[in-house]
């Protein structure tokens, strides 16, 4: 084979649409031919950076307006325009000649009376609908679609109640926002802007233009940032559920009294989360986690959930029950603490915020990093005022355990003011690749919200450094904090980590690698108290990881680092005790590492 | 790529009929990837929007036809090349209009020895795309934008793997030529 050819191989490289033995003979290829591997590293480049190049060359459109229309618009003009050339198909098969002139003359006139006849009868509502739209007096509330109905009521002015005692409809606001009511429902339509939901189901999906757009139930009030959402009010407790977008969940500011109270920001939910509140007890925040949870809202996600708003909702309460289940007993479980006392002065806590299925945190010290956490979505606290309790990074190969971790790629960030010259503080967090997160924060402020990735599951895996220095008057260091997170994405949900040093995905990474350890794996280094990685270049230089306590990960910077490519021995030792683990790995152009057994 | 069940549901709902809600949750759906497609082939934001109605118009009408194991986005910009390809017959057909105005193309040339960022590159990116003939310029949106492999831009296009990883190399060859030292990758 030419170079050529191996450059076209390439592409089904990348694609990983080569069989073991082509793919071996291809990079054994390109292992020894610089020019190859520089074609390979290009179109890898360009596969990874042109999708977002492309995207952002193409920013300056925006979407029309009237995009259904002009599409339903050219429909309807095509389907008459199908109706005529049938016709003609029509006339041509069945009549030819000159005769058939005056046969389709006729037949024309007939269809013509028959059209006129169909005019006449509807013109009434014709009539109407053209004075309503020129006269813009639409309905307040107007219904778009309607399913087994029975007991339905619409207000003609507003306010005034829209209800339903069985069945679906779709009702549309002025504003544009469209309302699914799935019967009994009773729902008070103050105006385009505000309702009021007393009992039953609804959907809502609120277009851009009526941000802003909100629902009240007895205990909760959630104003729409641009989304669809799903409210249910129940006897006793309402339940926010929202399907894209977010939305601004308040507790509601009345009291049975009808007194005015102080508002109380439960906070934002975005797409796949949702909040419950039972009438006289606390609120509770969920979201969907777990493979279940997971694969039953990819079917209502986004739009979809206006594809079948029965199911959706349904959805929406089995994902809430899931959810405050097991917020209820962590809840609980804080509350005891808190109760029974237990200080945490100088510590580190790590906790969930949204949501609160499970509870993270681990003593640390407080002016450096004793733990490297095995959860890529935690909120991280650097001073623990709350309650919290020591974290066992569970990654034990002889007790087969499990890793307590959580589901959320908004991890918080917050600490307590413990200095009291303090002014401000600086947030710093840096992962493998570089800095990604720098402000400044006033006193005032007690937590960062950080977004450690921007989908459900992370692109690549990361160890990231944070750091908080508080600062005095004139900018005077007055003290630091620090902080581990690791995102892996093994630790996500309650899937076991494939933490064995030995198994192909310890091997098998991308660019920069995250490494698990543990003490734990053999019988032999269960009681050490300290830990190494050593990696050693063959041919090249060594280095002496003094690693973070016994169990954790370790972030291996390749990607644009001296190490260069080349073949490495990494050993995992823990100083005192008999045992270690070894591995080879080559570090190639394509960016894979390849265990070599 | 397979379609998700909540494509497959909406592909259902095109199939019994196009009421307004349905072409509503289409549009919401695949337009903006399509305008965004659009906007890379015309490269002007009328005829991108133009592109994509007309697209997703066909592909309402054309429901019929779409075959359920095949990827529903696939076939989407399949439609849209295709659509692209007869106004681009079209054009070619009107008669040349002269004007007065010179397009002032200086202005978006980069500054020597300036250092580009992000925006400046997809743009620079763009042009040279839009320089490169249609069947390039389609392997190449499909693979970069669409981020298809090899095996899905043969199937949408309808040619053979070999012919898109030629269209490829070729395409690489000629971009080394129009993309300036800064845009490459």
């Amino acid at each position: 084979m030419k170079c050529e050819d191996y450059q076209l191989a390439c592409y089904d490289l990348l694609d990983r649409t080569l069989c073991a033995k082509d793919e071996r003979e291809v990079l054994a290829h390109i292992e020894h031919c610089c020019e190859c591997r520089s074609f390979l590293e290009e179109e890898e480049k360009r596969m990874r950076t042109w999708p977002r190049l492309l995207k952002l060359a193409a920013r300056n459109v925006s979407m029309p307006t009237d995009a259904v229309e002009r599409i339903t618009h050219a429909l309807e003009i095509s389907k008459g325009q199908g109706f005529r050339f049938r016709l003609k198909e029509w006339e041509r098969t069945h009549f030819s000649g000159r005769t058939s002139f005056w046969v389709s003359l006729a037949a024309s006139l007939l269809i013509l009376a028959s059209l006129g006849s169909v005019y006449w009868l509807t013109q009434d509502h014709l009539w109407m609908s053209r004075v309503n739209i020129a006269d813009n007096t639409m309905p307040e509330v107007r219904l778009v679609k309607q399913r087994d109905i029975q007991e339905i009521s619409v207000p003609k002015t507003l306010p005034g109640v829209l209800s339903l005692a069985s069945g679906e409809i779709v009702a549309r606001l002025k504003t544009g926002v469209e309302l699914t009511l799935i019967g009994p429902t009773r729902l008070v339509v103050q105006n385009g802007w505000n309702v009021s939901l007393e009992q039953g189901q609804l959907l809502a999906n609120v277009p851009h233009c009526a941000i802003g757009f909100t629902v009240r139930t007895r205990e909760l009030e959630i104003r729409d940032l641009g989304t669809v959402f799903g409210v249910q009010a129940k006897a006793a407790a309402s339940d926010v559920f929202v399907f894209k977008g977010r939305v601004q969940v308040n507790e509601a500011t009345y009291s049975e009294t009808g007194c005015e109270m102080p508002e109380v920001a439960v906070g934002i939910c975005e797409a796949g989360a949702g909040v419950r509140m039972v009438s006289g007890k606390r609120t509770i925040q969920f979201a969907v986690d777990g493979p279940e949870a997971e694969k039953l809202f990819q079917t209502v996600q986004g739009e979809s959930a206006l594809l079948n708003p029965s199911q959706a909702l349904a959805t929406a309460t089995y994902i809430a029950d899931l959810g405050s289940g097991r917020n209820i007993s962590d809840a609980d479980r804080v509350t005891n603490e808190t109760e029974k006392g237990i200080a945490f002065q100088n510590t580190a806590s790590v906790q969930t915020t949204a949501p609160v299925h499970q509870w993270e945190t681990t003593n640390m010290n407080k002016t450096s990093a004793a733990m490297v956490l095995a959860a890529a979505t935690m909120a991280t606290g650097v001073f623990g005022s709350a309650s919290s309790e020591p974290i066992s990074v569970n990654t034990s190969l002889m007790e087969n355990r499990l890793w307590e971790t959580v589901f959320t790629n908004e991890v918080d960030v917050a600490w307590h003011w413990e200095h009291p010259d303090a002014v401000n503080a600086e947030l710093s967090i840096s992962g493998m690749g570089g800095e990604v997160l720098a402000t400044n924060v006033s006193r005032s402020v007690s937590n960062v919200l950080w977004r450690a990735f921007e989908k459900a599951t992370p692109a690549v895996e990361d160890v990231y450094e944070l750091r908080l220095t508080f600062l005095g008057a004139n900018e005077t260091v007055l003290g630091a904090l620090t902080s581990r997170l690791a995102v892996v994405k093994g630790a996500f949900g309650m899937g076991t980590v494939d933490a064995n040093p030995v198994s192909a995905s310890w091997a098998k990474v991308k660019d920069n690698v995250v490494l698990a350890y543990d003490k734990g794996w053999m019988a032999t280094t269960a009681n050490a108290t300290t830990s190494q990685l050593t990696i050693a270049k063959i041919n090249g230089i060594s280095q002496i990881n003094v690693l973070e306590g016994t169990s954790g990960y370790y972030g291996w910077k390749l990607k644009k680092s001296d190490w260069g490519y080349g073949k490495f021995n990494l050993t995992l030792s823990f100083p005192g005790e008999q045992g270690e683990w070894n591995e080879t790995v080559n570090y190639i152009a394509l960016g894979t590492l390849i265990g070599i057994r | 790529m397979k379609s998700s069940s909540a494509t497959k549901e909406l592909v259902r709902r095109l199939k019994e009929g196009d009421d307004d809600e349905t072409v509503r949750l289409l549009v919401e759906r695949f337009g903006p990837r399509l305008l965004s497609a659009a906007m890379l082939i015309c490269g002007n934001a009328t005829d991108a929007q133009d592109l994509m109605i007309e697209t997703l118009q066909r592909a309402v009408r054309k429901i019929s036809t779409f075959q359920e194991k095949a990827s529903f986005f696939s076939w989407l910009y399949k439609i849209l090349f295709n659509q692209n390809r007869m106004a681009w017959r079209k054009r070619s057909k009107l008669p040349l209009v002269f004007t007065d105005d010179v397009p002032d193309v200086a202005s978006d040339e980069p500054l020597a020895g300036s250092r580009l960022d992000s925006t400046e590159v997809a743009d620079g990116l763009e042009k040279a795309i839009r320089q490169l003939s249609e069947p390039l310029r389609a392997v190449v949106l499909l693979r970069y934008y669409g981020e298809m492999n090899v095996e899905e831009v043969a199937k949408t296009l309808n040619i053979s793997s070999g012919t898109v990883k030629s269209r490829l190399f070729s395409t690489t060859r000629k971009l080394r030529e129009l993309v300036p030292t800064e845009f490459k990758p």
